[in-house]
């Protein structure tokens, strides 16, 4: 119509940005499957503080355990005496931890039960293990002891990387 | 169309944020000593070894946790842990010597890692915990 009317043709100034939202979109994706399945995983934990810690290059075959203090037991206490007051129990070292394997809560006593059939799915299987700095070591060993007697020999402790100050 | 590519690119900055605050973590690996092979059971010669006690004790109201090698007569406290087991390798002890972390069952987990860090820093490459 603008050529047969003599005026200068128009060009259409809207940017296609169809393929700018796709690629968007691609990554908005990715980014909220890689946070959940990190989540299902790794609790939020305060791992212990290590110099000599390293990152493990080999990112196959590996298995998580979370030991998770639980404070749901002495809120509960203290909410019966006092439901008015919150307190942060005096001594979290006392508690007794979730035991947590792909996101699911187990049972001390079965540990070594659940280990064992990890191993036996998986032979070449390497233990990670994410445990609360200030929990007591007698929760720790029993998993420890737990992986002795599902004969897993590869054990990995998470830590923080200590900064040094000499 | 605008509005959408707004908060599109708020999500996404959003999710890139997150995700890069996420703490990078770091591994201790286990060195006990392995067995021979595939089915045995045969735990491989230890020359030697060397027991390390560690109790907390509570002193001027907080607690803190001491260490004692069975070489030495007294307990020392665990943060200085790297120096005892630098002293120790310096003083002639081999690093094939097992090394056997027996701390008991109320020491908190932190100081169990410390002094097998510091086993490690001192280039012990046998070293064991004991049961609680």
């Amino acid at each position: 119509v603008a050529k047969r009317r003599g005026l200068a043709p128009q060009h259409d100034e809207h940017v296609n940005v169809t393929p700018l939202i796709d690629i968007v979109m691609c990554l908005i994706i990715f980014f909220m499957i890689c946070g959940k399945l990190v989540q299902a995983d790794v609790a939020p934990i305060e791992v212990p503080k290590a110099k000599k810690a390293q990152e493990l290059e080999d990112q196959k075959n590996r298995l998580f355990i979370n030991l998770v203090p639980d404070y749901t037991e002495k809120v509960r206490e203290q909410a019966k005496t006092n439901p008015r007051v919150y307190l942060i129990p005096e001594n979290k070292l006392e508690l007794k931890p979730l035991v947590q394997i792909h996101g699911k809560n187990v049972e001390f006593d079965k540990l070594p039960e659940v280990l064992r059939a990890e191993k036996k799915d998986n032979p070449d299987m390497r233990l990670l293990i994410r445990a609360d700095r200030d929990l007591h070591y007698k929760w720790i060993s029993p998993l420890i002891v737990s992986c002795a007697k599902a004969d897993i020999k590869s054990i990995h402790f998470a830590t923080e990387q200590e900064v040094s100050t000499e | 169309m605008t509005p959408m590519v707004d908060i599109v690119m708020c999500i996404l900055i959003f999710f890139m944020l997150s995700m890069t605050f996420a703490k990078t973590e770091l591994f201790l690996t286990s060195n006990t000593p392995q067995t021979k092979g595939p089915g045995t059971t045969q735990v491989q010669e230890i020359p030697r070894r060397l027991m390390v006690e560690m109790k907390q004790v509570l002193r001027d109201g907080a607690r803190q946790t001491f260490v004692k090698p069975e070489s030495q007569a007294e307990w020392l406290p665990a943060d200085q842990a790297r120096l005892i087991f630098a002293q120790l390798r310096a003083g002639g002890l081999s690093d094939d010597v097992m090394v056997i972390l027996s701390p008991q069952s109320d020491v908190p987990y932190n100081d169990v890692i410390n002094a097998y860090d510091a086993c490690i820093e001192a280039k012990f490459r046998n070293v064991a915990f004991s049961p609680a």
